[in-house]
């Protein structure tokens, strides 16, 4: 008896030695934060909660020059969010972590230079016409596919078809209303384009219609393409075990030859591995196992700022997270309803209760706040803060007996708010679920959906209040235009809110190159969308690829000409041309 | 002989038919289809959605697709990933083993763990090495499995630097490099099974151990371990093999949080990743697979009730 | 009726009734055997526990409480007790002004917080209470259907075999075949629903092809013992050897699966919240709990740690109260 009473006894203390043993640093640490970032324009105090400073030396944010001679050789394995489904540029939809793979094995057209500019790249010149309806491209002589196959005008002019066909390549098209592609002659491609559309550029840019594939050999065998593609890339592939790692080898009859004169790429490889959990991805890394690791996550990017032995490149630019609203369903459809709703959220806490301070700042509109298409305006007008005047206009609501969701004057509104699977939204999701109801006059219910369900409400138009995340780095035209698209068109117009002054706004846009104009028009936009309160958000997001000390070349690339890249962004992509490791 | 094959035989076709059947209707009743995946939320050309479901006959009646797919399967043809283009074949073959080796890993290693274990604390029983092991292998079962992975991943990895983080290395390029990736991902599983088996087993050999030809034997002289081992283990184990026959199966298709965890390309995964993606054909497979294997091991496992004990006769 | 002495010495009794098999050891209490026990008050039951089982009891009793109290302040009191549920009011909340204090998140324990709060600053011991009633739901209806459903499924059919062994197994076969994940998912998002009892229930569903086995096997081997032979040839009703011979021996076995499988399914519970499948969020489980806490591994282990320590007594008070529960019964051999 006295034996099984100590003996049991012991296994408590077995269980807390064992767990106390895998207790890395339980401390939170405390500090007043300034960001050192010159990304970040707000500097937060913080009283209490871990925020956690950036280390000045470890952490690079801005775009520079490589100071560092390049040498030739070595590996990289880099643990990344989630796997590529295919590699078929013209089919396979492709986010982030595909497009590490993607950029090795193809080249794209245009590259982009910074505040949604874009240089030629594969192509050696771009130029429109007047009214930026026709486009020629000339491209530069002497590129080869892996296989042997040169790279013409009429090449390009053959993927065409196939783009129309593509799941991926379709839709890109159409939005940026491409009708024929034509060759003019050995190296030149004419684009025809429906309407006028100045960010065309953004099209070749991208991987659907932008990276050059040998039609004939994905007619041929489209299936296998997938797992064998053939680019004009820096990289061969050589392997692909599907969720587990794909290699490839450095091409060595790449076109790239660097300002300096060395042939590219230096790597001799790179080797990908799709890593899911946030936390292993980080530890492999930590370890030894990969030697970088990319994340879209502000948790990893605070663990990783805390880790020793480690580098990090971080990036925020114009990507938020949030929410919005369905207008065509009741109460969504009462302005006073979506602006009451909004005016609720107070941002900045809800950030900080997300212990995302330091690392996500708060955002007003589609555009960071170090973005050149920023305006004082749109962020003025965005619905801020004002918990009076919230409960006062739900309550004008609540209280109206024409209300549109047909309950009786008096009673609560209920809200009900979806989110994808994603935990930084759901965690913020939670904090203004609580606001919403602490208010008394909300009733809201919350769900979760999985990743397919999530994506047929949003496109079928019957999510009512719904967590998103959205925006993009390049021409502001790729977010903008199919969110303000007519709603019959655009399965992309979430909020089904038609504004004929909007439409016409981005479509003018769309049509000339006048900076100045195009930026007042966008920010016209931008502050209709705040008034209407179409929109919330719960900040921006950061994204991050930490690596072992001596990789260098993913925050540093240039573009063929000399011009400077943008570094990581979007979405902490790596460009593995100039990619190098020193000692 | 020949009538048992083939009853067994029929049983499993049976089973195979009526599980793929519910897979498929369970499929086609969620929300979302597989055109939303392939899409996603982007700009949709027009005429994009119409194309791909044609493309992929996901208009076709419930019924049709599903004899064409069963048509399909017998001749071994088990279709293409509508998301990944891939033969389903092909992503069951790669990923199979992958979590085949992995489910049997952790219920060898917890059946050897459990096996003395259980002796121990059913001969000892009420005794010290009985209260220890059991708290022991309690405290083991209410860890959950990725809290516990991320315990080895931190202390084999991060501290000690003895084993890789995560990925996997195929069995065909080296065993040592196989076992590197497959053995934390193995003793993860383990614990939690190794805890209910030495449990099932500790329970039946109490009980085997009042019977009467127990004590005959000791009244013989025989020694302890030779009738712990010799004459009361295999009626003992009447539980615990069919909880590992059901383990392996729940095994087959249940690891999916230990595979992303360490990154390593099972089944589990996959299936999960199909569901979501509503990607039927490729749900469908695996689903067959895990299904049939499920039959197989299960069917064993009742022939080996008359091998463990001979007083179970055949009616 | 076969009686036996009140006897210590187990051996002895079961060599002076040959065919008396499956008789438990009783070695720290002394209780008639064969014979219908005296019902003894749910006060003297504790009184004879030992000390840890002692200890075991009293949590689960806490936890049962805990998991009452929570359910009484979100019904009956409307969140206004003390320790009410984390998940309906932020960090202090003020209504008047909208502002929330968020200076709190990932605390260590303290006075204020036994357990330290967790990501969005909500008291973790708080939740844990609330979390209790998730858990103990899940676990009490999974294990009920399990034992009463799968439990007499496999009794019967062990014993009675031919065909209908042949049907029901291989409708057992289907069902265990099934990939679980498939069906979980596919029931909860067909019919939309998160409320607690659905996903227990349709966990309790997955889990009775398991006991059925358990008690199959089981009852497959009582079913050849002398004694029930002997009750089939002095010409008992088949169903009378089946509730008074069979189902008791099998009991013991599958109760011994039941409380581990009880401890498993609260775990699984987690693991079922990775994917989505459990109760909504902002509702606590233990299970989500863990899930949760694993973005912030990092920064504050004890997050994980406390659930998992919560997790790990129950399921160490479970599994002790179930030993002292089994060895206290006495299983009749025959009963003639």
């Amino acid at each position: 008896m006295r034996q099984r009473r100590v003996v049991t006894a012991l296994a408590i203390p077995l269980v807390l030695a064992f767990v106390a043993a895998s207790c890395g640093s339980d401390s939170s640490t405390e500090t007043g934060t300034d960001t050192t970032t010159e990304e970040n324009t707000e500097t937060e105090t913080t009283d209490g909660g871990p925020a956690v400073t950036a280390a000045p030396e470890e952490v690079q944010t801005s775009v520079v020059e490589e100071t560092e001679t390049a040498v030739y050789g070595g590996t990289v394995t880099i643990g990344l969010e989630s796997e590529a489904t295919g590699l078929r540029p013209w089919e396979d939809s492709c986010s982030s972590p595909c497009y590490h793979i993607m950029r090795s094995i193809y080249d794209p057209l245009m590259e982009q230079i910074g505040d949604g500019g874009y240089g030629p790249f594969l192509a050696e010149s771009l130029s429109s016409n007047d009214d930026f309806t026709v486009w020629t491209m000339t491209l530069r002589p002497d590129v080869t596919f892996h296989n042997g196959t040169a790279l013409t005008a009429q090449t390009i002019a053959d993927m065409f078809p196939l783009q129309q066909a593509g799941a991926a390549g379709s839709s890109i098209i159409s939005a940026s209303n491409l009708t024929g592609v034509a060759a003019l002659d050995e190296l030149t491609v004419e684009y025809t384009l429906s309407k006028p559309t100045v960010a065309f550029p953004a099209t070749l840019a991208g991987a659907p219609v932008g990276f050059p594939f040998d039609p004939a050999a994905a007619a041929a065998d489209s299936a296998g393409y997938s797992t064998n593609p053939i680019g004009t890339g820096p990289f061969v592939m050589v392997s692909r075990d599907i969720d587990n790692e794909t290699v490839v080898e450095r091409n060595p009859d790449y076109w790239f030859t660097d300002v300096d004169g060395n042939q590219l790429p230096f790597l001799d490889s790179i080797s990908f591995r799709p890593i899911p959990d946030e936390g292993t991805r980080l530890d492999a890394l930590i370890s030894g196992t990969t030697n970088a690791a990319q994340s879209l996550r502000q948790g990893t990017i605070r663990d990783a700022r805390e880790a020793s032995g480690i580098e990090l490149i971080e990036f925020q630019g114009n990507v938020t997270g949030g929410g919005m609203y369905n207008t065509d369903i009741a109460p969504y459809d009462d302005v006073r309803v979506r602006s009451g709703l909004s005016r609720m959220n107070d941002q900045e806490r809800v950030i900080e209760a997300l212990g995302g301070t330091g690392i996500s700042l708060p955002t007003t509109q589609f555009f960071s706040a170090d973005s050149v298409w920023w305006t004082q305006e749109a962020a003025d007008a965005y619905q801020t803060f004002d918990f009076e005047a919230a409960k006062a206009l739900l309550q004008e609501y609540i209280d109206d007996p024409a209300r549109s969701d047909g309950k009786a004057p008096g009673e609560k509104i209920d809200v009900e708010l979806s989110c994808p699977p994603d935990p930084t939204l759901i965690a913020a999701m939670q904090v203004i679920e609580q606001v919403w109801t602490g208010s008394e006059l909300v009733n809201v219910s919350l769900t979760q959906f999985d990743q397919a369900t999530h994506i047929n409400n949003a496109v079928s138009d019957t999510h009512k209040a719904h967590c998103w995340r959205w925006g993009g780095e390049g021409d502001p035209s790729a977010p903008v235009n199919p969110f303000v698209a007519p709603a019959v068109d655009s399965v992309a117009n979430f909020t089904n809110f038609d504004d004929p002054e909007m439409l016409a706004w981005s479509l003018e846009a769309s049509a000339t190159d006048d900076f100045e104009l195009r930026k007042e028009l966008y920010g016209k936009i931008m502050i209709r969308i705040n008034e209407l309160a179409l929109t919330w958000y719960s900040g921006g997001t950061a994204v991050m690829i930490a690596h072992a000390p001596g990789i260098k070349g993913f925050n540093t690339w240039t573009l063929p000409d000399g011009t400077l890249g943008t570094g990581i962004a979007p979405e902490a992509q790596a460009r593995w041309f100039q990619v190098f490791i020193t000692e | 002989m020949a009538k048992r094959i083939a009853f067994i035989l029929l049983r499993l076709f049976a089973t195979l038919f009526a599980v793929t059947f519910l897979t498929f209707l369970m499929v086609a009743l969620l929300p979302g289809d597989p055109v939303d995946t392939i899409l996603g939320t982007g700009p949709r050309a027009p005429g994009i959605e119409e194309q791909i479901r044609d493309d992929l006959n996901l208009d076709d009646p419930f019924f049709v697709r599903y004899v064409s797919w069963l048509g399909n399967a017998v001749t071994g043809d088990l279709g293409t990933s509508y998301i990944t283009d891939q033969p389903v074949a092909d992503t069951i073959q790669s990923r199979l083993p992958v979590t085949a080796q992995i489910a049997f890993m952790s219920i060898f290693l917890a059946v050897a763990i459990a096996i003395p274990v259980g002796v121990l604390g059913a001969y000892k029983q009420g005794k010290w090495p009985d209260t220890v092991s059991s708290a022991g292998v309690q405290v083991g079962l209410s860890i959950p499995n990725f809290v516990f992975g991320i315990f080895l991943i931190w202390l084999f990895a991060v501290q000690l630097n003895w084993l890789p983080a995560s990925n996997w290395n195929r069995f065909s390029d080296g065993i040592v490099d196989n076992l590197k990736t497959s053995i934390l991902p193995a003793v993860s599983l383990a614990l939690a099974q190794m805890a209910l088996f030495s449990r099932l087993v500790r329970s039946d050999m109490m009980a085997t151990l009042r019977e009467n030809y127990i004590l005959s034997a000791r009244a013989k002289g025989l020694s302890d371990s030779y009738i712990l081992f010799r004459h009361a283990l295999r009626p003992s184990s009447l539980s615990l093999m069919t909880i590992v026959g059901i383990s392996f199966g729940a095994l087959l298709g249940g690891t999916v949080i230990i595979e992303s965890l360490f990154a390593v390309p099972g089944l589990g995964f996959s299936l999960i990743a199909a569901i979501n993606g509503r990607d039927i054909l490729v749900i469908q497979g695996i689903t067959v697979f895990i299904a049939a294997m499920f039959v197989i091991i299960n069917t064993i496992v009742d022939l080996l009730y008359a091998v463990l004990d001979p007083r179970i006769r055949r009616k | 009726m076969a009686t036996t002495e009140t006897n210590t010495d187990i051996h002895d009794s079961a060599a002076v009734f040959a065919g008396s098999a499956l008789v438990q050891s009783v070695d720290e209490f002394v209780v008639p055997m064969g014979v219908k026990q005296k019902r003894k008050s749910l006060w003297g039951i504790f009184r004879e526990m030992p000390f840890l089982v002692k200890l075991g009891t009293i949590w689960l009793l806490f936890v049962l409480l805990s998991a009452i109290y929570a359910q009484l302040d979100a019904r009956v009191f409307n969140g206004s007790l003390p320790l009410a549920d984390p998940n309906l009011q932020l960090n202090g909340f003020n209504p008047a002004t909208g502002e929330f204090g968020t200076g709190e998140i990932l605390e260590q324990p303290s006075w204020a917080h036994p357990l330290g709060t967790d990501a969005l600053a909500r008291d973790s011991f708080s939740r844990a209470m609330h979390g209790a009633y998730v858990s103990v739901t899940v676990a009490f209806v999974s294990v009920v259907c399990g034992v009463v459903v799968g439990g007499l499924l496999g009794s019967l059919v062990g014993y009675v075999r031919g065909k209908t062994e042949t049907v029901l197994m291989a409708m057992i076969d289907v069902l265990l075949a099934f990939p679980a994940l498939v069906l979980l998912l596919a029931l909860i998002s067909i019919f939309e629903v998160r409320d607690l009892f659905v996903i227990s229930f349709v966990i309790g569903l997955l889990s009775i092809p398991a006991y059925t086995r358990v008690s199959r096997a089981n009852s497959l081997a009582i079913s050849n013992r002398e004694f029930v032979l002997a009750a089939q040839a002095i010409g008992t009703k088949r169903w009378t050897i089946l509730r008074r011979e069979i189902i008791p021996n099998v009991l013991p076995t599958l109760l011994a699966y039941a409380m581990v499988a009880a401890a498993a399914v609260v775990v699984v519970e987690g693991s079922l919240s990775f994917l989505g499948l459990s109760v909504q969020l902002p509702t606590s489980s233990w299970g989500n709990m863990i899930n949760q806490a694993r973005r912030d591994i990092k920064v504050n282990f004890g997050q994980i740690l406390y659930p998992s320590l919560i997790l790990t007594m129950t399921v160490l008070a479970l599994n002790q109260v179930g030993d002292f529960f089994q060895r206290r019964s006495a299983f009749r051999g025959s009963s003639l």
